[in-house]
């Protein structure tokens, strides 16, 4: 069922009223998150979204980014939204929001956000006790993806990354391993593009529900309040790299606006995406061109 | 109201797996994650916007507020640089010197040694890599021991030297810094086991602290250290060369990698290097690989190549060659230079003969460079 979403389909919806002065809309970010589904399936029906993605067996771990602390993690909204539409389908066994490690969820303050959404830190549930390798990395798994979970949704925040230029999807799985500090060297190429092709993650991806609500386009990772701006979107794909893509654009037009050095003319662009595209990878595409973008307002 | 999964939780989680975990590696959030462990590093810069540059290894890590270093030991928050692991032992053994290897060094004694999670290397044949290539808070039975702790320990286990071993001091360094000065007022020596990449300014100032090195020299090749280490070879050969200059004991360990570092060619160039820059008389160990970590692929070291190593270390001059992993004694004996009778026997780890007297040979009073009493 979940091949009659297109891979190379991406849809951003956007609606900057959903942050006001008294902050996120969730009622909006539940809608904007329903309709974006809708788009990803060519019949526009968003309960076979997600019937195609996610069957009652399940045990779903979605992927939050909260490194960067309350002002700059996954919204709870977008979290709360994504597990609205689990459950609107055929509900999953469980889920699970997970971090590296349960005090930055509670942090950012995503460790309560609705009822049947589980909390956990992988330092806590543990790692693989054995080395997983890919092209030129080695790292262990945390246990939450490779033993407890069957599906995984990737909720990252889209952000500038003063390493490699841009932290969004495939970025966010260093979040779950145990070694990410040993994978910045190169602007971490290929190593974001090698842990997302390990088997631990590819086989049990199946979608990217990208927080752009707020979006930081310059001096990320961490939360930099001149250069983090209310952008009101929300990027959904099933494929990551073709996710990334479109957040990768977002952040030049962004750098653009603002008058700063395109990403591509810096020392820091994001290769990883290309080695992701490659044939070694196969994790998708990332041409722009060869993407189906449907953009929602 | 959602589930915040405990740890204990979390491995319920896993049911009859849980038991496993619970004996194995499974993380523990405690000590070193724990604020009150976080002690300021030395050796790093202020940069603008709470960022740092750490000025304790080559890497000279810039991080960001809330990141941590290539090591991963070492945490900035608010512009601040903290050390993780100060005062957290990760692996505490009383070893005989034998096993660093320092085989000219005290022979005989033994060194309180310990180690803390993280290195700045990532090495794909690490044999510790259950400690160095990980984050502190994911090791499970972390010991709080800090430095005045270590020496006393020391003293009372009554051993000779405290080593800093297992995963890389210089990524904790300031344990390390004041483990060694708490030692020496203890009348405890100390010896630091390491990949030898550190910045001169923090070598220098911990070598008074220092009574002898070892130095894991893994090739001459600077793609060797690129590809297989994620390193740089000159700052380690510029640290060998400062340990020699300020006339601390040195040994050197070259591990033999079958197929990446075992080319006559390339094992030449570095015994010249050594004969060149550290003279005739530093011992040189070779090492036989076993499979580990991400080089499990690859066979053991076979015992030609180790043969054919030494061989070529004592075709270009130099004195003490010995191999390391390998059963038997022949090559772990150490020989007079003047009337070539043996002058230490070891056993695996243990000294079984010894003919020494005032540091030279028995029979002919040939001195033999090192430290012996």
């Amino acid at each position: 069922m979940d091949a009659a979403i297109p891979p190379d389909r991406v849809v951003i919806v956007r609606d900057p009223s959903v942050i006001g002065d008294d902050g996120i809309d969730g009622t909006k970010v539940a809608d904007m998150l329903r309709r974006a589904m809708s788009e990803l399936t060519p019949a526009g029906n968003e309960a076979a979204a997600w019937q195609g993605l996610f069957s009652s067996s399940d045990r779903v771990a979605i992927k939050a980014n909260c490194l960067a602390g309350p002002m700059l993690s996954t919204h709870a909204d977008v979290l709360a939204a994504v597990h609205a539409g689990l459950l609107s389908g055929d509900a999953p066994a469980e889920v699970m929001v997970y971090e590296r490690l349960l005090p930055e969820l509670e942090a950012a303050g995503v460790g309560m956000v609705t009822e049947g959404l589980l909390a956990g830190g992988s330092d806590d549930f543990g790692y693989d006790e054995d080395i997983t390798v890919f092209g030129e990395t080695g790292t262990r798994f945390s246990k939450i993806v490779s033993e407890w979970a069957t599906a995984i949704i990737n909720v990252p925040v889209l952000k500038d990354h003063d390493m490699c230029g841009l932290s969004a999807a495939l970025k966010n799985h260093f979040g779950s391993i145990n070694n990410p500090n040993k994978l910045h060297t190169n602007h971490c190429s290929p190593h974001v593009a090698d842990v997302n092709a390990c088997p631990v993650i590819r086989d049990k991806h199946r979608l990217v529900a990208c927080d752009a609500l707020q979006v930081c386009y310059d001096g990320g990772p961490g939360y930099k309040p001149a250069t983090t701006v209310p952008y009101g979107a929300l990027i959904v794909a099933t494929n990551p790299v073709a996710a990334d893509a479109v957040g990768l654009r977002i952040i030049e037009d962004l750098r653009a606006e603002n008058g700063l050095t395109p990403l591509s003319e810096t020392d820091r662009y994001p290769t990883y995406l290309r080695v992701a595209a490659d044939a070694q990878h196969a994790l998708g595409t990332a041409d722009l061109d060869m993407l189906d973008i449907r953009e929602l307002t | 109201m959602a589930g915040r999964i405990s740890r204990r939780e979390a491995l319920k989680l896993f049911g009859a797996g849980a038991v496993a975990c619970g004996a194995g590696i499974c993380a523990t959030s405690a000590a070193s994650a724990d604020a009150r462990h976080w002690h300021e590093a030395m050796y790093y810069d202020k940069l603008g916007n709470k960022k740092i540059r750490c000025r304790v290894c080559p890497k000279e890590c810039v991080v960001g507020d809330r990141e941590r270093g290539f090591c991963g030991c070492k945490e900035n928050h608010d512009g601040t640089y903290h050390t993780l692991v100060y005062g957290q032992c990760a692996a505490l053994n009383i070893d005989p010197i034998e096993k660093k290897p320092l085989f000219h060094y005290l022979p005989g004694t033994s060194a309180y040694s310990i180690a803390a999670a993280g290195c700045n290397f990532d090495c794909k044949d690490c044999q510790n890599w259950e400690i160095s290539q990980t984050r502190p808070e994911q090791l499970k039975d972390t010991l709080d021991l800090p430095p005045q702790q270590v020496a006393a320990q020391a003293k009372r286990y009554k051993v000779r030297s405290i080593a800093y071993t297992y995963s890389e001091p210089v990524v904790f360094y300031e344990y390390m810094f004041d483990s060694a000065k708490a030692g020496r007022q203890a009348g405890i020596k100390s010896i630091m086991i390491s990949n030898g990449s550190i910045r001169p300014e923090p070598m220098e100032r911990l070598l008074p602290h220092l009574d002898a090195i070892k130095i894991d020299l893994k090739s001459i090749s600077p793609d060797f250290y690129r590809d297989y280490c994620v390193g740089d070879v000159t700052p380690v050969l510029d640290t060998i060369k400062l340990v020699k200059s300020k006339r601390k004991w040195l040994e050197i360990v070259y591990l033999v990698v079958p197929t990446l570092n075992d080319d006559p060619v390339e094992v030449r160039d570095m015994c010249q290097w050594l004969m060149d820059n550290v003279g005739p008389d530093v011992p040189l160990h070779f090492s036989r690989f076993h499979p580990a970590y991400q080089l499990k692929k690859l066979p053991p070291t076979p015992y030609d190549t180790l043969e054919r190593c030494a061989d070529i270390a004592r075709d270009v001059g130099l004195n003490y060659v010995y191999l390391g992993n390998v059963p038997g004694d022949e090559h772990a004996t150490t020989r007079c230079t003047g009337c070539d009778k043996t002058l230490i026997r070891r056993n695996g780890f243990a000294v079984v003969e010894m003919n020494l007297a005032n540091g030279g040979c028995k029979s002919c009073s040939t001195k033999v460079p090192g430290v012996w009493s």
